[in-house]
């Protein structure tokens, strides 16, 4: 409006900008981004569009039709579920091993369904929750041989992940803190394992390679850390 | 939530927490839980589920709560990132999710480019529609009938950028993916919004003046 801009410039704008009307809207953009989306939309009409239909989505935006409410029954419950987990990491019992192996499991397993772009909330819950249950729990017992035991993590969803496959053969005194703690330094994640020969597929973000490679075999108890297509 | 609520006093909160202090841990339920709650309470739609999802996110936060980073987000990003986490495992686990977003991943793996605006209206008139118009409705009540026919994945990115504010960024961090996923998921979204509207006679207004 205050300018004459050629029809291709603004045409330029419009790609870069049509995508963050929402947030021109909800008012969270940089200062930069909204003069730049204010400026555009005085002279775009599609866009002058979009920003209305947004605006009238936030008046319209309905209430969930219930209203959930914290309680004190409800943090009773809560805390008789803490009550349960802190008594699960204290008993010394023979199912620890099952329990805890089980847990190992499903962070792997809840991890390897993360969208590459590693999820930094997702991370650190199962992150922290795998450190507390495995340094907690199970501090220094070698990882069984049983086959099988990651293997629910070869699942569909690993072929739609960009990152490299490497195949890592530990040493049998490989202790799970450790190979939590190595995988933890590579960036690396369980995809599959172990084999019949012990061998484990994991998996790091492409960039990470060369790094990961190094870390993996510069451990020790690292056998054999190699890349496969 | 957080919005209103200082940051620092959550963060002094969870500091209490990771030391196991199970008064810290009531305090932040009761400042914390509701506006959580409330996010999942739109993403679950039934009591039982967000009892039980509200749960297992302070389960997380009793276990955790040294993971938080204010170098990283918001507290409140965090929360709704855990409590986003651990409402899809409650869809997942009923069912839900998978049936419910097959029909809208559809479209959504494109990224931005060819599926624009103007295409929004075309998509709109061609679809054709097994209900029929309700005569009588308010838009308020054909918005309420379309939200609950969104998946999880396009009820959440609207709600977190028109219903919270975040900024996409946090939408980003809260949802797990990348930020251009975020906005092709926000154009989808309200694209299957405006073509639920329409099979029930509404759209948009378009009318007036941009007020920002
Ligand atoms: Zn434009």
């Amino acid at each position: 409006m205050t300018e004459n801009k050629p029809s291709n410039t603004i045409a330029t704008e419009h790609t870069e900008l049509e995508g963050l009307i929402p947030w021109y809207v909800n008012g969270t953009l940089s200062t930069e981004e909204s003069a730049a989306v204010k400026q555009h939309i005085a002279v775009c009409e599609q866009c002058q569009s979009e920003a209305l239909r947004c605006q009238s989505l936030v008046g319209q935006l309905p209430a969930a039709q219930e209203i959930w409410k914290p309680s004190a029954a409800h943090f009773t419950g809560i805390l008789a579920n803490v009550d349960k987990l802190e008594a699960a990491t204290a008993k010394p019992d023979t199912s620890r091993t099952k329990t805890t192996l089980g847990l190992f499991q499903r962070i792997c397993a809840c991890l390897s369904q993360t969208p590459s772009p590693v999820r930094w909330t997702l991370a650190f819950e199962t992150l922290a929750f795998a450190a507390l249950a495995l340094f907690l729990v199970l501090p220094n017992s070698p990882i069984p041989k049983t086959g099988g035991v990651f293997e629910t993590l070869s699942n569909a969803e690993s072929s739609t992940t960009k990152g490299k496959s490497i195949r890592l053969v530990f040493s049998e005194d490989m202790t799970t803190r450790e190979l939590f703690d190595l995988l933890k330094q590579a960036k690396a994640q369980i995809r599959q394992g172990p084999s019949e020969v012990g061998s484990y597929t994991i998996e790091v973000a492409s960039k990470d390679e060369a790094q990961s490679l190094s870390v993996l075999r510069a451990n020790p108890k690292v056998r054999l850390a190699q890349a496969v297509e | 939530m957080a919005k209103t609520v200082d940051d620092a006093l959550g963060i002094a909160l969870l500091k209490r927490i990771a030391a196991k202090d199970r008064k810290a841990f009531e305090e932040f339920y009761y400042l914390y839980a509701e506006g959580f709650g409330r996010f999942l309470m739109k993403m679950l739609k039934q009591q039982d589920w967000v009892d039980e999802a509200v749960n297992d996110v302070m389960l997380t936060i009793w276990q955790s709560a040294e993971r938080y980073d204010p170098e990283r987000g918001r507290l409140s990003t965090w929360l709704f990132g855990i409590a986003h986490n651990k409402g899809l495992k409650i869809l997942e686990r009923n069912g839900r999710h998978r049936e419910q977003s097959l029909e809208d991943y559809a479209g959504e793996v494109d990224n931005d480019g060819d599926d624009a605006p103007e295409h929004y209206h075309a998509a709109i008139s061609a679809s054709s529609e097994p209900e029929r118009m309700v005569m009588g409705w308010e838009l308020g009540d054909a918005m309420t009938w379309a939200f609950s026919r969104l998946s999880a994945d396009h009820l959440a990115v609207i709600d977190l950028c028109f219903g919270e504010d975040y900024s996409y960024q946090e939408i980003a961090d809260i949802v797990g993916c990348p930020i251009n996923t975020v906005k092709t998921r926000l154009f989808h979204a309200r694209k299957h919004l405006a073509e639920l509207l329409a099979r029930k006679g509404f759209s948009l207004p378009e009318q007036g003046k941009v007020m920002i």
